[in-house]
């Protein structure tokens, strides 16, 4: 087999895409920030035809939606129905748990949503890839948003107070849009806690998991072996100093426990308690966490 | 250079399909991965490796929309565009059925490399059956969406010939 000049000169250039693209890799994933100032350049650069084409598609958009799910929406609202008593009982429950937390934050003079300042966005598109879970907003830094903001909506009221859900992070940011990782990404963590009982429960970390809707929390306690993840309880934030996450905000709730082989860890899967795919409207915070002492 | 204009126009515009329009189409929702298809018929049009190199670019400016690594559609895209690239030197004639085939190809190839390198640079759950389900579907949708973009891409991609070109006497 003949091996020619041209043959040679294209085998090089792979093997050189390939070694830059690792590379590329290895620096995105050590958080270069020359990565991120081209993502914030090439978001600025697209933005206004990016918009220019939502603008266009999107009502036409929703409009096909509405014409070709009507037999869908019938079929779904049946499905729902049922789906209603099912999710009652888990209110039910979630309710109880989130007016315990009301009253432990009280107690603990902890600092909530309301403490922070926060920007009010559109979702422009949700994901844009099948591998990742994100979705745009219509705000970016010109509006003092920042990478690793949270990000989220009013969820449930209770006794009058209106809890705050946390949807994402901010990933990337450009002068006019944010793109915001969902908290079902799998590439999405957050120090989090139950609420359980009389008081919070154990704590661990809430993360996405690949091809599912719901997320893992997983219990990071010595004591693991007297925890009970039951139906219904909620998990919020922990707010560690080391996160950019407030306390406090409602993560999801248990729907189920999973087995894990580990004897000092006991998982569970939480359900979002906004529907990630519809959301229309978000609250970035401008949340600094408190000083190390 | 205007051959150049015109592919830069393709990668621009299979940005912004890719982050707004195909955000909508989405089949048991997943979507096509419409700048793979354009390295699928730049490849094919004009060998291995203005195909690698086309790829990577392709892939590089769709990355900058993404939450994966940087990087990662870039080296997906340009090991397919090459290898597409070697198939094509192989090709005798061209049939009908050449869009549709090679985009279904192309694009469970790609992707393959992609959920492969994913897994190897430590991005989670990317060796399972849900993201293998991933592929097949986007590949399906590949094909699908394969005859509309290799004309456009293909006619982009042919080189000018203004030096070479017959010219009729007046």
């Amino acid at each position: 087999m003949v091996v020619t000049r041209t043959d040679r000169r294209r085998r090089f250039t792979l093997v050189l895409l390939v070694v830059t693209s690792l590379a590329l890799v290895s620096l995105d994933e050590q958080g270069s920030g020359l990565i991120d100032s081209a993502r914030t350049l090439a978001q600025d650069v697209v933005a206004p035809v990016q918009n220019l084409a939502d603008d266009v598609i999107n009502p036409t958009a929703d409009w096909f939606d509405g014409l070709g799910r009507a037999n869908e929406l019938q079929d779904e609202n049946a499905r729902l129905r049922s789906q209603l008593n099912d999710a009652r009982s888990e209110v039910a429950s979630a309710k109880g748990s989130l007016a315990r937390l009301d009253e432990l934050e009280a107690i603990l003079d902890l600092p909530d949503v309301a403490d922070a300042d926060g920007v009010v966005a559109d979702v422009v598109t949700q994901r844009a890839d099948n591998f990742s879970r994100a979705f745009r907003i219509s705000k970016g830094s010109s509006s003092g948003i920042a990478k690793n903001m949270p990000v989220v909506v009013g969820a449930a009221s209770v006794s009058g107070n209106v809890r705050s859900a946390l949807v994402g992070r901010v990933a990337s940011v450009s002068r006019t849009s944010a793109l915001v990782e969902r908290i079902d990404d799998a590439n999405f963590g957050v120090g989090a806690q139950l609420v359980q009982g009389t008081g919070f429960g154990p704590k661990g970390t809430a993360s996405g998991q690949r091809g599912s809707n719901l997320l893992r929390f997983s219990v990071i306690d010595n004591s693991t072996t007297s925890v009970v993840l039951k139906k219904g309880d909620v998990v919020v934030t922990l707010g560690s100093i080391i996160e950019s996450y407030p306390p406090g905000l409602v993560v999801g709730t248990i729907v189920h426990e999973v087995g894990v082989s580990g004897a000092l860890a006991r998982d569970g899967e939480l359900r979002p308690v906004i529907d990630l795919d519809s959301l229309t409207v978000v609250k970035v915070l401008k949340y600094s966490p408190p000083a190390i002492p | 250079m205007i051959r150049r204009i015109r592919l830069g126009f393709v990668v621009l515009a299979c940005v912004v399909l890719q982050t707004t329009l195909f955000t909508h189409l989405r089949i048991d929702g997943v979507a096509p991965d419409v700048g793979l298809v354009a390295v699928l018929a730049v490849a094919y049009e004009d060998g291995a490796e203005t195909g690698a190199i086309y790829g990577f670019i392709m892939g590089l400016c769709i990355d900058l929309f993404l939450t994966t690594p940087l990087g990662l559609s870039a080296l997906s895209f340009a090991i397919t565009g090459y290898a597409v690239g070697v198939f094509q030197a192989g090709v005798v004639r061209t049939t009908p059925w050449l869009a549709p085939v090679l985009g279904g190809v192309g694009g469970l190839f790609g992707g393959l490399v992609f959920l492969t390198a994913g897994a190897i640079v430590g991005q989670p759950g990317f060796l399972s059956f849900s993201s293998l389900r991933i592929v097949v579907i986007a590949a399906l949708y590949d094909a699908l969406i394969a005859p509309l973009v290799f004309p456009i891409v293909r006619r982009a991609a042919r080189r000018d010939e203004t030096s070479a070109t017959w010219r009729i006497r007046g």
